[in-house]
């Protein structure tokens, strides 16, 4: 979470010489990240802090000042807490009072604190006030809601206020709301709730509070209020942060309250609430403050050693330098021997469990910067080798080399085997079974290109297991739009060539492809892919990689180079339609060993013009025995499928 | 200050005494006026003759000599002390006089033989140094050159005798034909002839007779607007071999200087003649190839006295520079004449390459800086159980991440044992896959597709991180530092630094944000950055529950880990920067190409 801190409001608290710059950077190095820090026109200056979740002890004015003094001293910059105790301490807290008559489960709310203020005169605050929560980008309201923003951004507790006039029996039941009950916060939206929120009832059924979320609009002050009930209170985190959520209400105390709070920060709290609100109102407090605490804060304890927090480190710390930066931090410390005994603060209850995060302390103050910066010197592991990334990048490279541009959609589709219980959106409700639908989609959101488009895509496609986690298939896709079959088609060949795979292909129809018009791609006897034209007229290709890795490889040998030269010649074919050509490539390439090398160059109606290449490995053939073995393959050609010889 | 000038008297005189009248010195040059010379100043388009000065406690040898008034000045190098009034011996560097001299009476010869072919033309200059010439106002034919070659060469064989007199300019006036426009009033006035032909003023060197020229070897023709220009060279001398001569001992290195620029002179001419690439490869490699002219004389440095090594070593490298030169411009001129026209400006036809996606790119250049440092590619599910996603890692059981408006969820029944199906949102449940799977040492990078439920400007509900793990005895911060560093230097570049700030994460303890130093402000602070760094992601010490989840003892061991955005990582190195995270996963080819 992001917090606003005015220099000049840290000042209250924090007693140093330390310019802002100086905050800004050490803090970041060592605490909290100050992000950016901005001039104010009063020349006053207001750090933007990032306060992790774990650290909602410094989410406020107090908070910071503290880390503060911890941290600067290891700069060499002095630094001292002041005035961070409340003065008011005449009060007597008691679990019951004669004004309030209250109901509460310790498990909503660990600790409930409330106290009457008679006399009140509802105003505008002081310029300082009203300046201060300016600064940290809240409105002024009044000088009873004022403090309520004050206190929360000094000392990190939300506060509230009701008009006590207004809780007719001023009695409060503490509960989890009910399904279906309704109640309209302070700023105006109705809300209707789902049951197991924290709320106030007024023991009429009539809710008057969200707690840890807003007020209820119907116990608000107004600027008639005269006895106002100031309300602190610690909430179960769980609870706020649900209701928060669900009803879209992200509050500034809810968002504190769902990170878990220090009940003993409460006390503290409601003094300086009650102190400030005599101050601002005229009012008086009674002299008894209603406290239901019924666990209160057990100093927790932790033991580790020297070693232990060196290990984790890296370097060695001294014991003395430990010391300083624990005591500093607010923890208590006790040595025996090499044996660090912790006691933990109240506010760092939640977050300090183990000694990593007793490591983590003193690591931190000490600087991370100031740590060596070393690689590891360890064995190294045994090599794994996935052979899917080897091919993944193979395959990329070649189709980059040949021209495909790659995408990366989304696995989210509006059709598929496995369904999103929380889809964002009926488009994105499915894991995709298939890359083909997504490039299809691609091709449309091109209507620009006018032009050759070649895409790919090597993605996931999931297929659901019974009682266990899907199958995630790797697949290879990719589309083509205005190509010549037979230079898509050669595209895929390139590839499957360029990935040195032993295969054969099936004429067979399939789903989306015009009929007639789709091959199926085996190696080992298993489909590994299939390419062809597709219904709306592009041309697709899809190989899986798993078996693309398992298929047959060509074991590639070193041919001598020929010692005799080719003889050359093309031929024209008339050729009867309906004449699968593959076929007749297949006779004429069986007809005879010499026959090296036929490459088809033209194509024209019933014409097919090949060019052939005749060779011997081991003399230079004669134009006789060239003519011998074209009469055999014509021969062959002409009883197989009836092809004549262009004249 | 007045000095005779001997030469004029007798062009012959090789070596004499004469006295000190002036010495001033200027930098590193000196220049001497004496009260009589034999050294020839610049000027009638002769160069000044060279030599040396010898007095009794140093000498000067004289580079270049000029008038003053009515003065001498005798320039150049002075090594040692000359003293006013001294009593100095003179040696001219005759080789040099002698081939200008020759060189000079060889331009008179050819102005005769000009002017009696083509009396029509009338003389504007002469010059007779190392390009030596005949400049005439109007206009010759190129097929002449013959014509004029020969009859200069025919004035030569006539072995006519060249005769001066010293004459007042009334006289002069009277006996010459032809008088130059501005006749030099700083000279005594003296006139020339060849034989019977008509006297000319000149105050410069001649020889006693055409024979001495030897013969005309060369000659050109060329014309420029209406000038002629008739370029000449004559043949050399064959340098006589003096070594047990005493005083030529002395310019000794004068003399070796003046070879290499006679060398320089004839190679000049010879490149300028060459008809064809071969002519001008057989000059060079006779000029530079390993037995060349002027490989030799680089040879001949170590022969040359100490004194003068710096100086024959500058004119024999500005011989060559010049020559190499020269020999390239030929190249160039002859290879014009095999020059067709051709049109380099017009526009390409380029190939067609495809384009790889960003995120490929920057996968693959991921993967290869953290392999050279041990780490290996694994490769995990997407789809997972809770368990390894949320659970091992040490995740509450109602931590916000858990939240149904965080991950998304798949509608398949949970698992007994590892709880509910869903899109991992992060690469971390790769750690307890490897850690469950695979004993220390574990130096595992796994990059992968991770989903969460956000969809904006800087979010898309799929993405891509990549997560680093190492687990091994002894593993602590310092290691976690050194390979981000490791990593950010190679990705990034070595200026660039990095930072860990304290952090939470709930699977690492302790846990940290690590900054790289922004490359715009060189960490100074901009509108880029915060403060001068720029986030990379998170990053930690393993959590010693996760390593006891995964059957790990973490007392034995420990580890690190980090997880970053694949594309934020890579869109920080690339200058590109995309406005809309949405954009990367568009299938719009018009922004495809761009990334």
């Amino acid at each position: 979470m992001d917090l606003l801190i005015p220099n000049s409001w840290l000042k209250k608290f924090l007693d140093t010489k330390a310019n802002p710059t100086e905050i800004a950077k050490y803090l970041s190095l060592c605490g909290p990240s100050v992000e950016r820090t901005k001039k104010h026109i009063d020349g006053d200056f207001i750090f933007n802090v990032e306060v992790t979740t774990n650290r909602v002890d410094t989410a406020s004015i107090l908070g910071i000042a503290r880390e503060a003094t911890s941290i600067l001293p290891r700069f060499n910059i002095k630094a001292n807490l002041k005035n961070y105790k409340p003065q008011l301490l005449n009060y007597k807290f008691k679990n019951k009072v004669k004004y309030l008559d209250v109901k509460v489960d310790e498990k909503l709310c660990p600790r409930f604190t409330a106290v009457k203020i008679n006399g009140v005169t509802v105003k505008e605050s002081p310029k300082e006030i009203k300046t201060l929560l300016e600064k940290v980008d809240v409105s002024p309201i009044n000088n009873i809601v004022d403090v309520s923003n004050f206190i929360m951004h000094e000392l990190g507790q939300p506060v509230h206020t009701f008009d006590y006039d207004k809780i007719i029996k001023h009695k409060m039941i503490l509960r989890q709301s009910r399904n279906g009950e309704h109640i309209t916060t302070l700023d105006g939206k109705e809300l209707k709730l789902r049951g197991g929120d924290i709320v106030i009832e007024d023991g009429d059924g009539k809710l008057i509070d969200l707690c840890g979320i807003m007020g209820g609009l119907n116990s608000a002050i107004d600027n008639n209020t005269k006895t106002v009930l100031l309300f602190v209170q610690n909430y179960n985190p769980y609870k706020i942060r649900k209701t928060s959520i669900s009803l879209g209400q992200r509050s500034e105390a809810a968002v504190l309250f769902e990170k878990g709070l220090d009940s003993e920060n409460i006390k503290p709290a409601i003094l300086s609430a009650i102190e400030m609100i005599e101050r601002l109102s005229g009012g008086k407090a009674e002299s008894e403050i209603l406290d239901i605490y019924p666990t209160p804060y057990k100093v927790k304890a932790l033991i580790t050693t020297k070693g232990e927090i060196d290990k984790i480190i890296g370097i060695e710390i001294s014991a003395k330098d430990m010391t300083s930066y624990l005591t500093n931090l607010g923890f208590g410390v006790k040595w025996n021997k090499n044996i660090l005994s912790i006691e933990v603060p109240s506010y760092r209850a939640n977050d300090i469990n183990i000694k990593e995060d007793i490591a983590e302390e003193i690591a931190r103050i000490y600087g991370y910067h100031n740590l060596p910066i070393l690689l590891m010197t360890g064995a190294l592991p045994a090599p794994k080798v996935n052979p899917e990334f080897e091919l993944e990048k193979k395959i990329k490279t070649t189709l980059l080399g040949l021209g495909a541009v790659e995408v990366y959609n989304l696995s989210l589709v509006d059709k598929g085997l496995l369904k999103l219980k929380n889809p964002l959106g009926s488009d994105t409700a499915f894991l995709r079974n298939n890359l083909k639908n997504s490039l299809i989609e691609d091709i449309k959101l091109n209507p620009q290109e006018k032009g050759y488009i070649h895409m790919f895509e090597l993605a996931n496609i999931y297929f659901p297991h019974k009682n266990d986690l899907p199958e995630e298939r790797l697949t290879l896709a990719g589309i083509i739009k205005r190509g010549s079959y037979r230079e898509n088609k050669g595209i895929v060949e390139t590839l499957l060539d360029e990935l040195n795979i032993d295969y054969s292909t099936k004429l067979i129809d399939g789903k989306d492809y015009l009929p007639n018009q789709k091959l199926d791609v085996y190696s080992n006897k298993i489909k590994i892919g299939e390419y062809g034209n597709l219904e709306n007229g592009q041309y697709y290709y899809e190989f899986n990689i798993q078996y693309l890795i398992n298929s047959k490889k060509i074991i590639r040998k070193y041919k001598e180079i020929p010692k005799y030269p080719p003889q050359i010649e093309d031929l024209t074919l008339i050729i009867p339609n309906k004449t699968f050509i593959g076929d007749v490539v297949k006779v004429m390439r069986s007809t005879s060993k010499q026959i090296t090398k036929i490459t088809l160059v033209d194509t024209f109606e019933n014409a097919y013009t090949f060019n052939i290449e005749y060779q011997h490995p081991e003399k230079t053939l004669t134009d006789k025995e060239v003519e011998e073995t074209r009469v055999t393959l014509l021969n062959h050609l002409k009883t197989g499928f009836g092809v004549q010889i262009k004249p | 200050m007045k000095t005779k000038c001997i030469y004029l008297d007798d062009s012959y005189e090789k070596t004499y005494s004469a006295r000190v009248l002036e010495i001033k010195t200027n930098k590193e040059l000196t220049s001497v006026v004496l009260d009589q010379t034999v050294f020839y100043p610049v000027g009638g388009g002769q160069p000044s003759d060279h030599g040396v000065i010898q007095g009794k406690k140093g000498k000067l040898v004289v580079e270049q000599v000029i008038i003053r008034g009515e003065a001498i000045e005798h320039i150049g190098k002075l090594e040692g002390k000359l003293k006013l009034k001294e009593i100095v011996n003179c040696t001219l560097d005759w080789e040099r006089r002698y081939h200008n001299m020759r060189v000079h009476s060889a331009g008179h010869v050819l102005h005769e033989a000009v002017k009696h072919l083509f009396p029509e033309l009338t003389p504007i200059e002469g010059e007779h140094g190392r390009r030596s010439y005949l400049r005439y106002s109007g206009n010759l034919d190129e097929i002449s050159q013959n014509l004029i070659l020969n009859k200069a060469n025919d004035l030569v064989n006539e072995n006519l005798p060249i005769l001066t007199e010293f004459v007042t300019l009334d006289e002069l006036k009277k006996r010459s034909p032809w008088i130059p426009e501005h006749l030099p009033t700083n000279k005594p006035l003296r006139i020339m002839w060849i034989g019977n032909f008509p006297p000319i003023p000149d105050g410069g060197t001649q020889v006693k007779n055409t024979s001495e020229i030897l013969n005309f070897n060369y000659l050109q023709i060329s014309n420029e607007g209406n000038e002629v220009t008739v370029l000449y060279r004559i043949s050399d001398l064959q340098p006589k071999s003096s070594k047990n001569d005493k005083q030529t001992q002395t310019i000794f290195s004068s003399y070796q200087t003046i070879s290499i620029l006679d060398l320089k002179n004839q190679a000049y001419a010879q490149i300028d003649e060459a008809k064809d690439q071969e002519e001008l490869e057989n000059i060079r490699i006779d000029l530079f190839g390993k037995n060349g002219k002027f490989t030799l004389a680089l040879k001949e440095i170590v022969k040359i006295p100490t004194e003068a090594r710096k100086q024959y070593g500058i004119t024999l490298n500005e011989g060559k520079n010049t020559l190499e030169e020269q020999i390239a411009e030929k190249k160039n001129e002859l290879n014009n004449f095999a020059r067709v026209w051709f049109d380099p400006t017009i526009p390409s036809k380029k190939p067609k390459l495809g384009k790889l996606h960003i995120v490929t790119n920057a996968i693959n250049e991921i993967v290869e800086v953290f392999e050279k440092i041990g780490f290996t590619r694994m490769k995990y599910p997407e789809v997972e159980f809770d368990y390894f996603a949320f659970g091992a890692l040490n995740f509450p059981e109602n931590h916000p991440a858990r939240d149904d408006w965080e991950t998304f969820f798949i509608d398949q029944p949970d698992s007994k044992k590892y709880g509910s199906m869903l899109l991992t949102p992060h690469t971390s449940s790769g750690q307890i896959r490897e850690m469950l799977s695979n004993k220390p040492p574990i130096r595992m990078i796994n990059i992968a597709k991770c989903y969460r439920r956000q969809i904006d400007v800087s979010h898309y509900p799929m993405f891509h991180q990549f997560e680093g793990l190492v687990v091994d005895k002894d593993i602590s911060i310092t290691h976690l530092r050194g390979t981000i560093d490791y990593f950010a230097k190679s990705f990034f570049g070595s200026e660039r630094v990095t930072r860990l700030r304290p952090y939470h994460f709930q699977f690492t303890e302790p846990s940290f944000e690590v900054d790289v130093s922004c490359n715009v402000c060189n960490g100074k602070g901009c509108k880029l950055c915060k403060e001068g760094w720029l986030e990379i992601g998170g990053a930690g010490m393993v959590h010693p529950k996760v390593l006891e989840n995964c059957k790990v003892d973490s007392k034995i061991y420990s580890g690190f880990a980090f997880g970053w955005g694949v594309e934020r990582t890579y869109m920080m190195k690339s200058d590109l920067s995309v406005p809309d995270i949405r954009l990367l996963y568009s299938s719009d080819l018009r922004v495809l190409k761009q990334l």
